[in-house]
């Protein structure tokens, strides 16, 4: 059995180990190669400062809440194993900011410790009047990737440097399952209206007294437009832009001042922090997440492709859950191949 | 007893006794000369708030030492309370509160990375239920409340816990923004051991005592003594919580540039030199707190002198000696928790050369004038 997985950001990577995992001994031999025009550190994963929280907002699909909450407690699993520091991954609090007061999130049971802020730590921040505290988790993307990428390697699934122009020309390759985590890009395989880029700009500081995240909100602007400080395990994020259509993926001026200026009114302190780096990446922004089985007729034979891209500013959070979703689908395909009695196409 | 031209020619006594005329003659009443003795946390801050409180004194920091090679820079700077059995509760939170105020502005303003102050949070666990399970500091700190069952699985071997935001204060990097805002309202620093109080007189008209373990000789107090503690200093920039065990024999403090692993108490040890078996028992205990801890890199070994008593010093002395009097104000015997109370106590010292200032006012020398 051929499985091809296009895309290898952090989903790409991680939906294939959790196929590998829980179906290598089932297929023998599992033959996994992954495709992808870019690696890391080019990803959109590697451009994100790497945190675990959920919109504010109820998800569109409740199975999401579901998929967030598997990949916080995997994670949280593996937080106190000596792996934690080679994943890039530790526990972190922090606060959330608003103007006024907001309904608890769905996610408030999911992080540990969760809980209004007290008026003297209100203080500390004089442009809010309310917020919540709380534990959750960084999951750096650069080293996460690499860590996926070790797993893998040692499994002896393949990795190709190549552009996929289309479903087609995998399939022709002798592709049993493909698994499209194309991220932002997935339009150019297959068009989808309802999916955008929210382009977000990012700089990265060296700012080792930052112990907390904090994560202010502008309910009038939407999520990701207002300051946020996010520490990860050497350098400090500063973030707050999302612009939903564009796709310049080149720094803007103006979106750094935005960004210098607002977090340095959050903590006058990062004026001195020395800048390492500026990124900018496209969010797959979508309504809901696309993680689902399509056939494709494609010459002689179908070819089951699984979905599994959309993941806006969540993906990190998010995609273990569907890395097990993807999975479960994986295994309905494998079901049926065998109920159909049809042989795999590349023998 | 030394001869009096001895004492005279300690501080060049030619260009002093030019100075000490003009001083009788020209200097207002109540600018007196004040030498703080130590440039620990203590000297230091004792030092800016006698600068503030009376800003007509001069302040003169003399001492042997200067960071990074004091007792503070050893610690760790974490403001979690030490309890004091000879000061009053209310006493220690007062000082506590107006520590934690002062610095939580610091932490909040634009100098907070020049001084090295900033928020933590984290865990204080114990294996067995604590008699008091909210301390008398608990209000102080921010968001203080008992930890979750959750967040409890961390640590399977302790029951209980407690969860809040405090402040750490990182020794080699406050004590030197300390030592700029003596400078910056006019103060002094000078290198020198000082062996005997009289030594400052008659240059200086106040001496405030903050020489910590030294007073066991300077002042003949034999009630401090001292707590040895080890650490290890690592890299580990993944840990961004404090763990700290209810005994306070096992703690793990992030800070700006290394992580602190500690630790040790050992009363009446006074070797400064790092032991490999306490260093390698100290990584294991902290380990079996923080897993990750085992990735750690770069470990360094430190050792500091608690400078320990029942309750902190915080009184004035008339010295007398061949009718010749020197006003001391001593501040010293902080132990386990200097710098949880440092800015109260400075500010009360402070407070405490004001009166000897005043004192002083009233009592004019009569032969020069």
């Amino acid at each position: 059995m051929r499985v091809v997985v296009i895309g290898a950001g952090v989903i790409g990577l991680s939906t294939a180990l959790c196929i590998h995992e829980r179906y290598h001994s089932v297929l023998q031999p599992l033959d996994m190669q992954v495709y992808a025009d870019r690696f890391t550190p080019l990803t959109t994963t590697d451009v994100a400062a790497g945190f675990w929280q959920p919109y504010i907002s109820d998800p569109g699909n409740p199975q999401e809440a579901d998929w967030n909450k598997q990949t916080f407690d995997y994670l949280l699993s593996h937080v106190h194993s000596p792996n934690a520091e080679k994943m890039g991954l530790a526990l972190i609090s922090g606060y959330n900011l608003f103007r006024e007061a907001v309904p608890d999130p769905f996610w408030k049971d999911i992080v540990l410790g969760f809980r209004k802020l007290t008026p003297r730590e209100l203080d500390m921040f004089p442009d809010y009047g309310y917020g919540w505290f709380n534990t959750s988790l960084i999951l750096e993307g650069k080293i996460y990737l690499q860590w996926l990428t070790d797993r893998l390697t040692e499994r002896g699934v393949k990795f190709f440097q190549q552009k996929v122009e289309s479903f087609e020309e995998v399939a022709r390759g002798g592709a049993d399952v493909i698994l499209n985590c194309t991220g932002v890009w997935a339009g150019a395989l297959q068009p989808d209206p309802l999916l955008q880029p929210g382009r977000g700009q990012i700089i990265k500081v060296d700012a080792p007294w930052m112990k907390h995240f904090i994560i202010t909100h502008d309910l009038e602007h939407g999520i990701y437009q207002s300051p946020y400080i996010i520490p990860g395990i050497q350098t400090v994020t500063l973030g707050g832009i999302f612009q939903l259509g564009n796709w310049s993926e080149l720094n803007s001026i103006q979106d750094h001042n935005t960004v210098w200026e607002g977090c340095c009114r959050l903590e006058p302190m990062l004026k001195d922090a020395r800048i390492i780096t500026e990124w900018t990446g496209l969010r797959p922004v979508r309504p809901q997440i696309r993680l689902e089985r399509e056939q494709l007729r494609m010459g002689p034979s179908d070819t089951e492709v699984i979905h599994n891209y959309g993941h806006g500013g969540y993906g990190l959070t998010i995609h273990w859950g569907c890395a097990l979703e993807a999975a479960k689908l994986f295994g309905k395909v494998l079901e049926e191949k065998k109920l159909s009695g049809k042989p795999p196409s590349h023998l | 007893m030394r001869p009096t031209s001895h004492w005279k020619t300690s501080f060049g006594a030619r260009a002093f006794r030019g100075f000490q005329d003009c001083f009788f003659r020209d200097r207002p009443m109540d600018a007196a000369r004040v030498a703080v003795v130590g440039a620990g946390l203590m000297g230091l801050s004792t030092a800016v708030c006698v600068s503030r409180l009376a800003p007509r004194c001069s302040v003169t920091i003399i001492s042997d030492k200067f960071t990074p090679d004091t007792t503070s820079d050893v610690a760790a700077g974490m403001l979690i309370p030490h309890a004091y059995p000879d000061t009053p509760i209310h006493k220690q939170k007062q000082w506590f509160r107006e520590t934690f105020d002062h610095l939580l502005s610091v932490a909040s303003s634009a100098e907070a990375g020049d001084a090295g102050v900033h928020l933590v949070s984290g865990w204080q666990i114990f294996k067995s239920l604590p008699t008091e399970e909210v301390p008398f500091w608990a209000d102080v700190v921010l968001g203080f409340r008992k930890m979750t069952e959750e967040e409890l699985k961390k640590f399977p071997q302790h029951v209980f816990g407690q969860a809040f935001t405090t402040l750490k204060c990182e020794g080699p990097a406050y004590l030197p923004w300390l030592a700029k805002r003596v400078k910056g309202s006019g103060g002094q620093i000078l290198t020198r051991r000082v062996e005997d109080l009289w030594e400052l007189h008659p240059s200086f008209d106040i001496v405030v005592n903050c020489t910590g373990l030294g007073s066991r000789q300077l002042a003949g107090d034999s009630k401090i003594f001292p707590v040895r503690g080890q650490v290890l200093k690592v890299q580990a920039p993944w840990v961004k919580h404090f763990i700290r065990d209810g005994s306070g024999l096992t703690y793990i403090y992030p800070g700006i540039s290394h992580v602190t692993l500690g630790g040790t108490r050992q009363k009446g040890d006074w070797n400064l030199s790092p032991d490999a078996e306490i260093s390698r028992d100290i990584f294991s205990r902290c380990c079996a707190l923080e897993p990750s801890l085992r990735g750690a890199c770069d470990i360094r070994e430190k050792v500091g002198l608690r400078p320990s008593r029942p309750g902190v010093r915080l009184q004035k002395e008339l010295l007398a000696r061949d009718g010749q009097m020197l006003p001391v104000v001593h501040h010293y015997g902080h132990g386990a928790g200097g710098f949880s109370v440092h800015w109260g106590t400075a500010l009360e010292a402070a407070r405490l050369v004001s009166e000897c200032v005043h004192a002083l006012r009233t009592h004019t020398p009569k032969s020069k004038l």
